[in-house]
């Protein structure tokens, strides 16, 4: 990592953040930052090469955590090759009653493209690369339009998986043709990518980033840099609450979220992770901006939802529509499974002192082994995935 | 046998319907029907066989007809049994060319029996109403009844006692019994013999006959003293003249007085259930076809001395223009008071346009009451005066509205009212005297507030509205600035404060302060609103051009932009000239009509009678 390069941005994004007025949501088309100039690494999201051929070797070799958590994930119906997906031409995800279309069968048929994927991947069977295409395949070539009230959500989420999925599957299985990629491409860009153009500014900070991450992981499957930058933009100084300092608010690690309930906090700070996981996929260390400000967020959460208790500083978000004067306990102690991704890397790969990561460890030492994540909410299978071995080397 | 003559009986209907169909064709050349107070309705409606009444006409009219109107005045409600079917299919409802139409709801009174003391009394028996007797029917809560007596043309005010009835002339009191209305009146000096006295008697002038009548146009008729009733979001919306749910209406050139309460009215037929609305179910989420919603054009008419409103919208403002449009002595009826009484009112309205009206003198009052839901609306080069409540009021919307190069006056401690609206653009204007609140929602109000997807009545979001994020650029403050507004409530810049206003205290870096107030005044007099101001007084100040680029985008994604979705650059002043010759001056007047004046015309009420021709 280019050290001068990571002092650049950490300058310019404080210039910004200290400049930016406090209720002024303006998103004005401000020549982004090109974060990434260099041709893209693939497959290069949640998941590099060496990362996928790590756990094939561990789970092969049967070695714990590894064996455990690819129990897990096995288990899971969604990772099945005989998964049948159910592709439909509009999906609507909203909040009005009555209204939701299809949106069910994508949020399940992304998870099972994703997971076939990392089978294949990690089992070397090809009935879970030939569903994974053919998931992937069956709504790119049906999917016409994504609208509802809550479509950032629905695109952000889903589109996310998808990607992930898809760019596993261009970099393992040459079967897939170069026709299949580009129209699941196309459909990124056209059916996926309009809803979240403009990021979620009006919303909760969990909304904002669902837009980020699928909008940096389709500007790295599709090769198309102003969208990955314009994401990484958004992390270090979008003016909605799904920037990294809006989200997570301060040094002691409160989220915009705390005082809304524990799930949607824990689903923002997996989002924010998945985000400087792809980073650091492609040679950028998010995980460290400001001060390693991400994991503060988890250390919070994590504490308190681990039954400890918190300082909590009122707070009114930047949209001014969601103040909260004191945490809440909705949901409180439902740990999800965010934790492993998060904890490895400040653990083996930048190796902080134990203390700095105590309630994050604490919280994976309590779900391992990490099974799927909820919905197509995140990832999931952290113990599975994220795992690096205890000896420091940097993958 | 049987059988045999019922498929007779069908055959024969077959070759009727065929024969039907064929002279339908052959008269898809559009006719012109005539109307005339020498006219029969017995008549064959042509120039030489007019009809007697325009409601005889109407029955007539297919889509893509004319109905010429000859002169005189017609006593009845004209209802519209049908409309065009396209732009090119207009049923269009005119005065002949040079001729002086007036459609009253209003009938004679002439049975006067004098009772002493200036009070006379007429009887009026209840056929002369039908089931609508306006009154025996209150305005809302108020204490006036929707009835009214004219005298020579000029209402005479309700006394609410018989008491109160012979303490002043000028008044009428009414009272229903034994199947008859009996209308007492101070007179004063005044022989009634000698006056036409009138009594309005009819709910509307024009009016649908059903939903879904489009396509019809209304054009240089008088309308006057029609009993409109309340009209309110929840309950009905009825005007003068109502659209009643119809689309792509055109109302030009007409001159509407005296209506109860409304004017002109875009209505959505049917009440709303107001208790509806939490962010699964919200209030007026239920529309969604833009395409079935409004499209109408209200331009150059004259409406005065209306109760309510001159024009009120809900959902049919939607994709409308309203321009040139003189709005005036908005009376209030006693009783109606804040927000129920304004110039114009647009409820639930997507890309609407309001340009170029003279709103003067509402009582009791607002000049253009927005809300609740406005969406991709302008206001622009509106001139907005003596106004005794808001000259603008914004009320529970997600925005964006572009209100630009307009001149708002306040009075009596009055300004821009903002109540739970964000996302509103102020740019190029000239406010005088006039203050700025804004103020929060209550929670349960605020919430299930819809934004829709732009160009559109689909719900794209229920979310709370907020008071935050309005925005103020390059406008001109007279006497009172913006002062008021606490911290972070948007953004504000290159305006100029003159005479005392004052800048906000969280924006404004590039804004300037002059003493001086320009010696600011604004005329108004029959002939229209004058303008005094030294434009001189303006401090330099290098505002860029204001275009949706520099505007940015909201929380919800809105920027400024066409109802075709065409980003707005403001690059003319309130007169046209371009601003590219900005030379560092603000608000929306870069020069005057006549070189180096320090006066201008802003709305000419001579022209405009003139175009009436």
């Amino acid at each position: 990592m280019n050290v001068n390069f990571i002092k650049n941005i950490v300058g310019t994004v404080l210039f910004f953040v200290l400049s930016m007025p406090l209720f002024s949501q303006n998103i004005k088309p401000y020549p982004v930052q090109a974060y990434h100039p260099a041709p893209f690494v693939h497959p290069g999201l949640l998941h590099r090469a060496g990362d996928l051929q790590r756990i094939k070797e561990m789970v092969a070799a049967g070695q714990e955590p590894w064996k455990s958590g690819f129990e897990k994930l096995a288990a899971h119906p969604q990772s099945s090759a005989d998964w049948k997906a159910h592709p439909q031409v509009h999906v609507e995800r909203t909040l009005l009653a009555g209204h939701s279309k299809g949106i069910g069968d994508l949020e399940k048929d992304v998870c099972a493209a994703y997971q076939n994927a990392l089978m294949w991947c990690i089992t070397g069977n090809e009935a879970h690369a030939v569903k994974a295409i053919e998931i992937i395949n069956a709504w790119s070539s049906t999917l016409k339009v994504f609208d509802g009230t809550d479509v950032e959500l629905g695109a952000g989420l889903c589109g996310f998986k998808l990607a992930n999925a898809a760019e596993i599957m261009r970099c393992t299985y040459p079967a897939w043709s170069p026709a299949e990629i580009k129209q699941c491409q196309a459909m990124f860009m056209n059916v996926f990518y309009p809803p979240i153009q403009n990021f979620a500014l009006w919303a909760h900070g969990n909304w904002d980033l669902a837009c980020m991450k699928e909008m940096m992981a389709i500007g790295v499957f599709c090769d198309d840099h102003a969208l990955f930058d314009k994401a990484v933009d958004f992390y270090y100084k979008g003016p909605g609450n799904g920037s990294l300092t809006h989200y997570i608010i301060n040094e002691n690690g409160q989220c915009q979220e705390s005082g809304r309930d524990q799930p949607h906090s824990q689903l923002g700070i997996g989002h924010l992770s998945e985000m400087c996981e792809i980073g650091w996929s492609q040679g950028l260390d998010m995980y460290g901006a400001f001060n390693n400000r991400l994991l503060k967020g988890f250390e919070y959460t994590a504490k308190y939802n681990l039954g400890e208790e918190v300082p909590f500083e009122p707070h009114t978000d930047t949209s001014g529509r969601f103040p909260a004067s004191k945490i809440s306990t909705s949901g409180r102690g439902n740990l999800r499974s965010i934790y492993e991704m998060v904890l490895n890397h400040y653990e083996n790969r930048v190796s902080l002192a134990a203390e700095q990561y105590k309630y994050t460890k604490m919280a994976a030492d309590k779900l391992r082994p990490e099974g799927a994540g909820f919905n197509a909410d995140n990832p999931g299978f952290g113990t599975l995935l994220f795992s690096l071995p205890n000896n420091k080397i940097n993958y | 046998m049987l059988f045999a003559a019922c498929l007779s009986v069908v055959q024969i209907a077959a070759r009727k319907r065929d024969l039907n169909i064929t002279v339908a064709a052959s008269e898809l050349v559009a006719r012109e029907w005539h109307v005339a107070k020498s006219g029969r309705d017995t008549g064959n409606g042509s120039a030489k066989s007019p009809f007697l009444t325009i409601g005889r006409a109407a029955q007539a009219a297919a889509p893509g007809d004319k109905v010429m109107i000859h002169a005189g005045t017609y006593r009845e409600q004209v209802i519209l049994p049908r409309g065009g079917t396209s732009e090119d299919t207009r049923i269009s409802f005119m005065a002949a060319r040079g001729e002086s139409v007036s459609v009253k709801g209003s009938e004679v009174i002439n049975s006067w029996k004098s009772l002493g003391n200036d009070i006379w009394q007429a009887d009026v028996p209840d056929s002369k109403f039908g089931v609508f007797n306006p009154f025996d029917l209150m305005v809302k809560e108020s204490k006036a009844h929707l009835g009214e007596i004219y005298v020579d043309g000029i209402p005479y005010q309700e006394a609410l006692s018989e008491e109160a009835l012979k303490a002043q002339p000028g008044r009428w009191f009414a009272l229903t019994v034994n199947s008859m209305t009996r209308i007492l009146v101070n007179f004063g000096k005044i022989d009634p013999a000698k006056k036409q006295v009138e009594m309005n008697v009819r709910p509307a002038a024009f009016i649908p006959g059903k939903q879904g009548v489009n396509y019809i146009s209304i054009d240089h008729i008088d309308v006057s003293q029609v009993a409109s009733g309340y009209a309110s979001i929840d309950t009905g919306q009825p005007g003068a003249i109502s659209t009643g749910g119809g689309t792509h209406w055109i109302i030009q050139n007409c001159r509407i007085t005296n209506a109860k309460c409304v004017a002109i009215s875009l209505n959505q037929p049917g009440g709303h259930d107001l208790k509806r609305n939490i962010p699964t179910n919200p209030a007026f989420g239920e529309f969604e076809d833009i395409s079935s919603a409004g499209h109408h054009i209200v331009r150059n008419n004259l409406i005065q001395r209306c109760g309510q409103a001159g024009i009120f919208s809900l959902v049919h403002g939607t994709v409308s223009e309203i321009y040139g449009n003189q709005i005036e002595d908005i009376t209030g009826v006693e009783g109606l008071e804040g927000n129920d009484v304004c110039g114009i009112r647009l409820a639930v309205v997507v890309d609407a346009i309001i340009r170029n009206n003279l709103i003067r003198r509402v009582h009791n009052g607002s000049g253009i009451f927005m809300g609740p839901l406005y969406q991709g609306v302008r206001i622009s080069e509106n001139i907005i005066t003596g106004i005794s409540g808001s000259p603008m009021y914004f009320y529970r919307s997600h925005g964006l509205a572009l209100i630009d190069n307009n001149v708002i006056e306040g009075s009596m401690g009055k300004g821009v009212e903002l109540h739970g609206a964000e996302a509103n653009v102020f740019a190029q204007n000239l406010f005088a005297n006039c203050i700025f609140s804004n103020e929060p929602l209550p929670a349960r109000e605020a919430s299930g507030t819809i934004n829709y997807l732009s160009h559109s009545l689909v719900t794209k979001q229920t979310i709370p509205a907020t008071i935050l994020d309005n925005r103020w650029f390059a406008n001109v403050f007279v006497n009172k600035g913006i002062e008021n507004l606490p911290k972070e409530h948007g953004e504000s810049d290159y305006n100029a404060f003159l005479g005392g206003a004052a800048k906000s205290s969280w924006g404004d870096v590039h804004s300037k302060v002059v003493a001086s107030n320009g010696g600011f005044e604004l005329m108004s007099t029959l002939g229209g609103i004058q303008l005094n101001f030294d434009l001189t007084a303006l401090p330099e100040i290098a505002a860029p051009i204001i275009d949706a680029e520099f505007i940015g985008r909201f929380a919800l994604s809105q920027s400024i932009e066409t109802p075709a979705g065409k980003p707005i650059t403001l690059n003319a002043d309130f007169f046209g000239n371009s601003i590219n010759d900005r030379k560092g001056i603000v608000g929306p007047f870069l020069k005057f009509p006549k070189q180096d004046s320090k006066s201008a015309q802003l709305f000419n009420c001579e022209i405009k009678k003139e175009a009436k021709k």
